[in-house]
């Protein structure tokens, strides 16, 4: 069985004395089915020309790199001397990582380093986060668009039921009135079911997206195995979604009760 | 008389209908753009690879499919055996690499892709000729270093990190400007011969991999599959299938296309279903006389679907006129990930989309009149009747 | 000549919250052709019930109902559809006119869903709407029309596809005294003209103009 592997030069200091020795993330040791202490096979070409024996040392659960989860390539690290070797590059690396002492500024010392040299760049932790969390931000930026979309499609459902519901009350809010009932009364009466109902709905709806949320994780979880998480369900969505929908029941119950109370209470009960 | 009453029943509550119909204008429009995303990738991506000349691309056995990190040995006499299949118009070995490009005193790196002249459609040059002769650069390259036709350039596959002295180093001319399909936003990117490219990097007959064009009525699965048997190696994609892993990797698009697909139809059945129910309710009486002066109960049910389907219909081309509005700047906000190639594209207008669309549109509006029309239906026409004179 | 509707031993019970209403027990009795047939009786009687029936709205609990010769109760709803469509026509105590059709629409319901041609449809509606006084308000709608008016515009939709039955539920118990004469000689008139009416009714004056008073209480004919 060949895999290629992409391969993190790291200086890996669980690894045992023998060089020919490499450490697994999790992920890549349940693809491959090993475990430490078996033996592998690794090359740089697909027929195994350059191929050595290399033992598996360790398995571990690095902490997981959203970016990371929907790629298919594997990864194994093995210290760098061997690796240097296996593939014939000599003192020659693709990155640097740099430890600076406590206290240090990283942003002083990555414009030095940028300026020492034009052959190279410099990145702190907090660029590389940056760059590699572009594809959230731009995927969060969808989602809000399309929340949007679905805020508008909901509200008019909300409003279009609340004023339905509401206005189905024409012949006893023109009894009522036609017995004295005061408009105040009525008014706070229809505004009274249309929160009702927009309460219990949001309520409900947020039930339902608690629920969604944990099925998106237990899903993507699963399909991607890793313990991320896909969807969160905060306090700050939860206050919008209850003040949208109570405010926008409000609304339109406030419509209705406007429009209930202009009509004669005569035409209401359909004399 | 159906469609007469039911077109006028929608007319007479016309803020109610208007709301209605706006709902579901919305609901269809959500659905108009996911559905344009759960095929556009596909569609957009197989357009790109279509405009690429060749249908199969064979790379190392075990890489990813557009990776070009490992090398194939001895690529020419590869390309040769490939091509000796009698559905094989030419097979190509490519090299696709990063250098270092230095022109006017500035350096910069670019994508470079070493390639023989059948291998034309990689590139389309919009100026100057093909890259059998030099350098054909992209706008971004040209941009960036002032390039001009005819202008000599140095490639450099690596820099000494401490003098910035390139090292294994070629000259080339710039012979023309073109655009690369598979660009991303503002990526610098050269064709130069293969040839060069490979003395460059040092690889003597080595290739990032293989490309073949087949001869017309020849199925390219066929090939394919012959290039897997045969050479156990590398591997052999098709367009269908580099399609297919491409699709794995965006799957997390065609989940979200198709959840919100559906959360926008429920919306669209529940608003069609609720303010149809609702209505009714004040409409007894008028659907037990209706009943009671002839009109056969499956009219009576098939007057109610009819209004479903009525809104849906009158909502269909605002829905798909407002899905496609909302489509730019969607499309916009997506394409701005990072890796994305500039040609790609995720909202894809097609007429399948559209009908796709429509059909579910008036399948939602007709469904959300079911539980309505299901109540029209039972209705018990005497008890109606007395109880409305109660 | 056979009776246009007939009942024999009709029994209709309804189940009310868990407890039997016996709203007819045991009635008979037969329609001929072109007569004009008063029900009267105290609320609850059973008088509307007893209506629905003959209309094939509503059918027998046990018992016979035989509408132009064929069984209600072994008839299919599309076929009593048909039957109330070309050969009975049915007034209402509260109209129920359709209030987004104009008059002129409403009157022409009945002939669309027959099928009736658009020429026929437009000379039958001018003759319908003049034989009940209303040609001059064919444009509205019922919500601009009065109570009378209505009722009229009730009835020559009722009249729409030459029904050989007319059924009228308290046709006159929303209106005032003057306009319930009025509509009192309009059911004459129709009677004269060969339709069998029969009025369910609490009006006295209406229920005089009958050849046959009938008097239900109870469930039952007395």
């Amino acid at each position: 069985m060949r895999f290629v592997l992409a391969v993190l030069l790291v200086t890996f200091g669980a690894l045992g004395a023998s060089p020919e020795e490499a450490a697994l993330p999790e992920r890549t040791a349940r693809r491959l089915g090993l475990r430490p202490g078996d033996r592998i096979e690794v090359g740089t070409d697909p027929a195994m020309r350059t191929g050595r024996p290399v033992r598996v040392a360790v398995v571990w659960s690095p902490s997981e790199h959203p970016a990371d989860v929907a790629r298919g390539e594997l990864r194994v690290v093995f210290r760098l001397p061997f690796l240097e070797s296996l593939t014939g590059r000599r003192d020659a690396v693709d990155r640097v990582v740099v430890r600076l002492r406590p206290g240090a500024d990283g942003a002083r010392v990555r414009d030095d380093l940028a300026a020492a040299t034009s052959s190279f760049d410099a990145y702190t932790a907090q660029d590389l986060v940056r760059f590699t969390s572009q594809t959230f931000v731009v995927v969060s930026r969808f989602h809000k668009a399309i929340a949007v979309v679905t805020l508008l499609a909901g509200g008019i459902f909300l409003v279009a039921v609340t004023g339905l519901r509401t206005s189905e009350m024409r012949r006893e809010v023109g009894a009522l009135r036609l017995v004295g009932i005061p408009h105040r009364t009525i008014a706070l009466a229809v505004l009274g079911i249309a929160s009702g109902i927009s309460v219990l709905g949001t309520l409900t709806g947020l039930l339902i997206g608690a629920g969604l949320v944990a099925a998106i994780n237990a899903y993507y979880r699963i399909l991607f195995q890793t313990e991320l998480q896909f969807a969160v369900l905060t306090l700050q969505t939860v206050l919008v979604t209850s003040v949208l929908g109570v405010v926008l029941g409000i609304v339109a119950g406030g419509a209705v009760a406007v429009r209930l109370l202009r009509e004669s209470p005569l035409d209401q009960v359909g004399r | 008389m159906v469609w007469f009453l039911a077109r006028r029943s929608l007319r007479r509550h016309r803020t109610r209908t208007l709301l209605l119909v706006t709902g579901v204008v919305v609901s269809g429009a959500l659905l108009f753009d996911m559905t344009m995303l759960g095929e556009g990738l596909t569609t957009s991506f197989a357009a790109v690879l279509g405009r690429l000349g060749y249908e199969i691309r064979v790379v190392p056995r075990g890489v990813l499919p557009l990776s070009s990190d490992f090398l194939i040995p001895n690529a020419s006499r590869l390309a040769t055996r490939i091509a000796s299949h009698p559905g094989v118009l030419w097979a190509s070995p490519m090299i696709a690499t990063q250098v270092y490009v230095s022109a006017r005193g500035r350096r910069v790196t670019a994508v470079a892709y070493g390639l023989r002249p059948e291998v034309a459609g990689i590139v389309r040059v919009e100026d100057g000729t093909g890259a059998e002769g030099g350098l054909v650069v992209n706008a971004a390259l040209s941009r960036t270093l002032g390039l001009r036709i005819g202008e000599r350039v140095i490639l450099a596959s690596r820099v000494d990190p401490q003098t910035g002295a390139p090292s294994s180093a070629i000259a080339l001319r710039v012979v023309g400007f073109g655009e690369f399909p598979f660009d991303l936003r503002g990526q610098r990117t050269l064709a130069a011969p293969l040839d060069a490219l490979q003395s460059l990097v040092g690889v003597q007959d080595g290739a990032s991999f293989l490309v073949v064009k087949v001869r017309r009525g020849t199925d390219p699965e066929v090939v394919r599959a012959w290039v897997d048997r045969t050479f156990p190696d590398v591997q052999a994609l098709s367009i269908p299938s580099l399609l297919r892993a491409v699709r794995t990797q965006l799957r997390y698009f065609d989940h979200f296309s198709a959840i919100l697909s559906g959360v926008s139809l429920v919306v669209a059945v529940l608003l069609v279903g609720t303010v149809l129910t609702l209505q009714l309710g004040g409409r007894l009486a008028e659907l037990a006389a209706l009943r009671a002066i002839g009109l056969a109960r499956a009219r009576l049910v098939l007057l109610v679907l009819l209004e479903g389907a009525v809104v849906a219909g009158v909502s269909m081309p605002l829905a798909l006129g407002v899905g496609l509005l909302l489509s730019g700047p969607l499309d916009a906000i997506l394409r701005a990930m990072p890796g994305v190639p500039q040609d790609l594209r995720f909202f894809v207008p097609t007429a399948q989309a559209a009908i796709r669309t429509v059909a579910l549109l008036l399948a939602a509006g007709t469904l959300g009149a079911a539980y309505p029309a299901w109540v029209a239906g039972t209705l018990q026409i005497a008890a109606t009747l007395h109880r409305e004179v109660l | 000549m056979a009776p246009v509707v007939e009942l024999r031993d009709v029994r209709r019970v309804y189940r009310l919250d868990g407890t039997e209403v016996h709203a007819l027990r045991g009635v008979s009795l037969a329609v001929e052709p072109g007569c004009f047939l008063a029900v009267v009786g105290p609320s609850g009687s059973g008088k509307s019930t007893l209506l629905h029936l003959m209309g094939g709205v509503d059918l027998p609990t046990s018992g016979e109902v035989l509408l132009f010769g064929q069984p209600t109760h072994r008839l299919g709803d599309a076929h009593l559809a048909r039957l109330r469509l070309r050969r009975v026509g049915f007034v209402f105590q509260r109209f129920f006119l359709l209030p987004m059709l104009t008059l002129e629409e409403n009157v022409m319901l009945p002939m669309l869903e027959a099928g009736v041609p658009a020429r026929e449809r437009r000379e039958r509606v001018d003759r319908l709407l003049a034989y009940v006084g209303l040609q001059h308000r064919r444009h509205h709608l019922p919500g601009q029309l009065s109570g009378g008016e209505m009722q009229r515009g009730a009835i020559a939709r009722a009249l729409a596809n030459g029904p050989a039955l007319l059924l009228a539920d308290e046709p006159t118990g929303e209106l005032d005294q003057q306009t319930g004469r009025e509509i009192g000689r309009l059911f004459a008139r129709i009677h004269a003209d060969g339709v069998a009416v029969v009025v369910v009714t609490h009006n006295p004056e209406l229920a005089s103009l009958a050849e046959h008073v009938l008097t239900i209480r109870d469930g039952r004919l007395t």
